[in-house]
Parts: C-alpha cells; sequence; structure tokens
C-alpha cells in the first residue's frame, strides 16, 4: 500500500512514515505545495494525508486540482484547524476523512486503514488477526466459526488494536478514539482497563492464542502467545 | 418616537396653538367692528329722527310715544337732560339688541330716546366668517404638514436608507453597503463615515480571524508532534516501568494543553463573532445526541438521569449551542458524585440541568469566570473554560444563563426565550 504524507512540520511527518512503515505501507513524503502536486500529478497512492497550511499554498486548493483530475485516491486531510466549517469544507471538497491536530498516530492507522478498506470494499470487509476473524459489515467477531460474543466498546476496541497490530496504543489514544477529543479527559483509564479485563476474558475462554498485553500501565499491544 | 413624527409634531403643535389662540382674537375683533358699525348706524337715525320731528310736530301730542318704526322710542319730556349719550348691548328673551340712550331737545323740551338694533344678523355674519376662517386655517395647516411630510420623507430617503444598510451589516461579509446617491453633504458624509467604520471593522474582523488561525496552527502542530514522538517512545522495548509512567504523564499534559487551546480559541472565535448563521433548533435533539456520546461516562459513574423533553425550539448557532449544551451537561456529569443523579428537563422557553453535589467551594458570582475550577475527585482534568463559555455563548445570542443551589442540587436554568435576531 503506498501512502503520500503531505506533511511541512519535519518532526511529525518523521514519525508518522516510521509509524506506518512497520507495517505492510510504503510512505513517501511532500514537504510542500509545489513538491505535493507534481506527486500527485506523477503517481497514484492508495492514501494521501494532507496538511491544509502548506508552505506555498493552500492543501484545500491541492485538493480541488486534485479531485478536478478525477483522481480517486484516498485522502485524509490533517489539519490544526479544529472547527466543524473547515470539517465540513473539507469534505465537500472530496477528502474522505478529516482528523484534527494532535492526533494519535494509532487513530491515525485506523483511519488510514478504514478509507483504504473504502476504497477496496470488495476485498475490504473482513479482516483477521491470530484465529479472529471480524466481519466489519457485520459488526461481529468470529473464532473458528463462533462468534464471539462482545458489547460495541468492546468491539471498537478490539479493532483499534487489531489495526495497530505489533504496536503498543497507548491509554490516552485509546480514550480520544472511543469517546472523541472533546470528552476524553471524562474517561478514568480504569474504566479502559476494565474493558481491557472483560476483552481478555472473553478471548481466553474461548482458548485463542490471541492475548492484550499491557505496557507498563501505559498502553496495550494485541499480540499472538 | 422617529425624527419625521418628531418634526412634524412640533410643526403641528405651534399650528394648532396658534389657531386655539386666534380664534377667539378673530372673533372679538370681528364682532367688535360690526358693533362699532352699529353704533354708527344708531347715530345716524338719531340725528334722522330728529329731523323728522321736526317736520312732524303733531307726533309728540301722542305721548308716551312708543314706536315710530318698531325699535326707536320717545319717552315724556323730562326737566333736567339725562347725561351723556350712551350705547348699550342688551341681550333680550329672544334677541339681542344694541341700544342708544340719548334725548332729544325741542321747543325747549327734553325727550329721552332709546334707539335700538337688532344684533341678530350681526351675530349670524360673525359666526360665519368665523367659521369660514377656521376652515380655511385648517385647510391651509392640514396642506402644509402634508407637504412637509411629503417633503421629510423624499430629503431623509438616503438617511433611512443608510441607516437600514448598516443594520443589516454582517461582520463577515463585509463590503456589501450599498448607499443611494444624495446632494445632501451631511448624509454623504454619514455615508462615507459608515463606509470607514464598517470596512475598519471588517478588516480587524478578517486579521482576528486569520490570527486565531495562525494561533491553532502553531499550537496543535507541535502538540502533534509531541503525541507522534510519545507514541515513538512506547514502542521501545527498553522503556522501563518508570519512564513508561513519566511518558503517560506527558501525553496527558498534551492532552491538557490541546484542550485548553482549543478552549481559549473557540472564545476568541465566539468573541470574533465568527459564528453568524442562526437557525431554529430543537434541543431536545441536541441534548439526547450529546447523552449518547455521553453514555460511557454515564455508565462508569453510575448516575441516575432522570430526563423530560418538550418539542421546544431554540433560536441559534448550530455548532455553539452543541456546544453550550454539551458543556453544561459534561460540568453536571463531572461534579454529580459517584451514583448521583442527573435531571435534565428541556421546557418550551427553558432548559433546566441538575446535577446533585456538594455547594460550590467559592462565591457563586465566580462560577462562570474563566479558569474557575472546581473540585472533581474522577474527573480532574478540566480546564475551567466549560462554564466560561457557556457564558459567552449565552451573552453572545442573548439567551439568560442562572445558577442556584437547591436542595443539595446545583441547578442551570438556560432561558432562551428572548431569541436573536436572525
Amino acid at each position: 500500500m503506498k501512502i503520500l504524507v503531505i506533511e511541512d512540520e519535519k518532526t511529525l511527518r518523521e514519525n508518522i512514515t516510521r509509524y506506518l512503515q512497520g507495517e505492510q505501507y510504503h510512505c513517501e513524503i511532500a514537504v510542500d505545495y509545489g513538491s505535493a502536486l507534481e506527486k500527485l500529478d506523477l503517481f497514484d497512492y492508495d492514501c494521501i494525508l494532507l496538511d491544509i497550511s502548506l508552505p506555498g499554498g493552500s492543501g484545500l486548493e491541492l485538493l480541488k486540482i486534485f479531485r478536478k483530475n478525477k483522481k480517486q485516491d484516498g485522502l485524509i486531510i490533517i489539519s490544526a484547524r479544529d472547527s466543524i466549517d473547515d470539517k465540513i469544507k473539507g469534505l465537500n471538497l472530496g477528502a474522505d476523512d478529516y482528523l484534527a491536530k494532535p492526533f494519535h498516530l494509532a487513530e491515525l492507522e485506523a483511519r488510514i486503514a478504514s478509507v483504504i478498506r473504502r476504497k477496496y470494499s470488495a476485498v475490504g470487509n473482513k479482516m483477521s488477526f491470530g484465529d479472529l476473524s471480524v466481519d466489519l459489515q457485520a459488526k461481529t467477531v468470529e473464532i473458528d466459526t463462533e462468534i464471539l460474543d462482545l458489547t460495541p466498546t468492546e468491539y471498537d476496541l478490539l479493532l483499534f488494536l487489531m489495526v495497530n497490530k505489533n504496536r503498543v496504543v497507548s491509554k490516552n489514544a485509546i480514550a480520544v478514539h472511543l469517546l472523541g477529543d472533546d470528552a476524553e479527559w471524562l474517561m478514568q483509564y480504569d474504566i479502559i482497563y476494565a474493558h481491557i479485563k472483560n476483552l481478555r476474558k472473553k478471548l481466553s475462554e474461548t482458548g485463542s492464542p490471541v492475548y492484550i498485553r499491557s505496557r507498563y500501565g501505559v498502553g496495550y499491544k494485541i499480540e499472538l502467545r | 418616537m422617529n425624527l419625521l413624527k418628531r418634526i412634524i409634531r412640533s410643526h403641528l403643535l405651534y399650528a394648532s396653538s396658534a389657531l386655539i389662540f386666534s380664534i377667539p382674537v378673530f372673533y372679538f375683533v370681528t364682532r367688535a367692528l360690526c358693533i362699532q358699525d352699529v353704533d354708527e348706524a344708531l347715530e345716524k337715525r338719531k340725528k334722522e329722527l330728529a329731523v323728522q320731528l321736526e317736520s312732524n310736530r303733531g307726533i309728540i301730542t301722542r305721548l308716551p310715544w312708543q314706536d315710530i318704526n318698531d325699535n326707536n322710542f320717545i319717552y315724556s319730556p323730562v326737566i333736567q337732560p339725562p347725561g351723556e349719550d350712551y350705547f348699550e348691548t342688551i341681550n333680550g328673551k329672544d334677541e339681542p339688541f344694541r341700544a342708544l340712550h340719548s334725548y332729544l331737545q325741542m321747543d325747549g323740551r327734553i325727550y329721552p330716546v332709546v334707539l335700538r338694533i337688532s344684533l341678530i344678523g350681526i351675530e349670524d355674519l360673525v359666526q360665519g366668517i368665523v367659521i369660514t376662517e377656521i376652515l380655511l386655517l385648517l385647510l391651509i395647516l392640514g396642506g402644509l404638514l402634508w407637504i412637509n411630510r411629503q417633503q421629510s420623507l423624499r430629503i431623509w430617503k438616503p438617511f433611512y436608507q443608510a441607516l437600514e444598510q448598516l443594520r443589516k451589516f454582517k461582520l463577515d461579509r463585509g463590503k456589501d453597503l450599498d448607499f443611494m446617491d444624495t446632494d445632501i453633504t451631511e448624509f454623504r458624509d454619514l455615508q462615507k463615515a459608515g463606509m470607514i467604520l464598517t470596512e475598519r471593522a471588517y478588516q480587524t474582523y478578517l486579521q482576528q480571524k486569520e490570527f486565531i488561525e495562525n494561533a491553532a496552527h502553531e499550537m496543535q502542530t507541535p502538540l502533534a508532534s509531541m503525541r507522534a514522538i510519545l507514541e515513538m517512545m512506547i514502542q521501545h522495548e527498553s522503556l522501563g516501568p518508570g519512564l513508561s509512567r513519566q511518558v503517560q504523564e506527558l501525553q496527558d499534559v498534551i492532552s491538557r494543553v490541546s484542550r485548553l487551546n482549543k478552549g481559549l480559541l473557540l472564545l476568541a472565535k465566539i468573541d470574533n463573532n465568527q459564528f453568524n448563521e442562526i437557525i431554529p433548533l430543537y434541543p431536545a435533539g441536541i441534548i439526547q445526541k450529546i447523552r449518547a456520546r455521553l453514555q460511557m461516562q454515564l455508565d462508569a459513574k453510575k448516575i441516575i438521569l432522570s430526563e423530560h423533553y418538550e418539542d421546544a425550539v431554540l433560536q441559534g448557532n448550530p455548532v455553539l449551542s452543541d456546544i453550550l449544551l454539551s458543556n453544561l451537561l459534561t460540568n453536571a456529569i463531572q461534579y454529580a458524585p459517584e451514583g448521583g443523579r442527573v435531571i435534565i428537563n428541556v421546557s418550551t422557553g427553558y432548559i433546566e440541568i441538575k446535577n446533585a453535589g456538594e455547594p460550590l467551594p467559592f462565591p457563586e458570582e465566580r462560577l462562570f469566570q474563566r479558569f474557575q475550577k472546581g473540585y472533581s475527585v474522577s474527573f480532574p482534568g478540566g480546564n475551567g473554560l466549560g462554564l466560561a463559555i457557556v457564558w459567552q455563548i449565552c451573552e453572545t445570542f442573548h439567551y439568560r444563563i442562572s445558577y442556584q443551589y437547591k436542595s443539595s442540587f446545583h441547578q442551570f436554568t438556560l432561558d432562551f426565550s428572548s431569541p436573536p435576531e436572525s
């Protein structure tokens, strides 16, 4: 999968690429309006991450040109502007998603996965990890054709960890993912722990090798025993 | 009272007092002139009578002599002359008269005479003249007022048009003022001043808007970098428990700074009037959506929620109304005790949100101030901006927000019955 990261802030850009490259993604970068325009013109990508405030021009302008050329690549706006108006404007111009800074890399990964799934909808309705098989349309999880009985929160949580498999997902990222940026502070981390505990119990009862490991209380990682 | 009415009112006041004053003056002057005329006629008749007597002495023998021609009386001779002649107005039973008391001398005898003329014709004449005069005056007055009003309307039209333009001026659109042509200097000055003022306001608005956008970008982007770095750090197996905890703390700090930044920028945006759209909204629906978003927190704190909804309509901005109600509800959940009650009551014209809890640890009047925080064991992450934002939104849209502490409940009442102008 090819990803283009259009972002002028060096630290953020580098960390995004490093985080994504660990998995099946291959990342290319563009640091300003001009180079982004060139790359968008020459190549096709599975997903594009687009910052709005770029040196040399507006990301929204770039998006307009891009969609006018009938390019169908998945595109996520990553912007510091957080108002509803900006979001609506971006989505109306043809962005697939809008993620406000500061976001978590784990959340970014989940959004990219979702955009790509939608793009390749024929193959994108199933996701698996170990002996777990997730039907994204029906929102069910199966182990050996047996449906795992999960609450909606547990399902969200499991999916979020699976998308970020082999990486530690911070509790902070989980809270934002489950509750949104504005309500995340109303979440006590022990509630997340309670959900994780239930999830672990349900998984171990089936004898699955899938295990959710805690990392010194900072986050969780889904792995195979 | 508007300008035109004011001007016409003073004209009308002057004209009607002049009219009221002139009617009696006119009446008396006309009447006096007529009486003077009658008096002259009486004098003349007296002279004629003397001539008549001289030529027809026989009449005297038939005294007391009544009427020569109905209105002239000659009485029996007296020794002493009765004094100076005088005129008198007699208001008789049927008709008023003007009478001349005098005497005539003949053959050394003095005969008192009274000559009179009926005033009934005179009164009618005077009344006729006065009524005609009043009608004429009224006609002139009404005409003048009407012409005055029409002219004023025409002359003042650019003024009213400019006023309307200024009233309709919307900050976020700018430059759409269109004044009508006028050759009156004062109005031109007014239009020019209006142009300059609105242009300046628009420029300030744009600058402020740009500043807010830049501030958002400059703050949130480094925070995004920091978050990303921390997420990369926790991937390292070598990170021990101590460092992990510190990374966790740093992440929480980043969340707080980011939220604080968003809150302050939102306040700045509201201050800068960047939320202009006003539409009818249904608070019951908005609150139910917010409640769904907060379901996890409600569950976590085992909050007992009582809800009552009526089909109220609120005139407001969709974005800000959501934030307003969300902040109130979040506040209630935040400060309600574990297993405590939260009550939502949506009625026509007002919304009540109550939560159980201990009394405020600070004076009530500081409740809506920025950075004023209560003490929340379960959710210490608040930044004290939630209610300040509520206050600011209410100020902007002319809602009334009030707080009271009653029977162990914190009660917020949002009164939106006097809606903002769209």
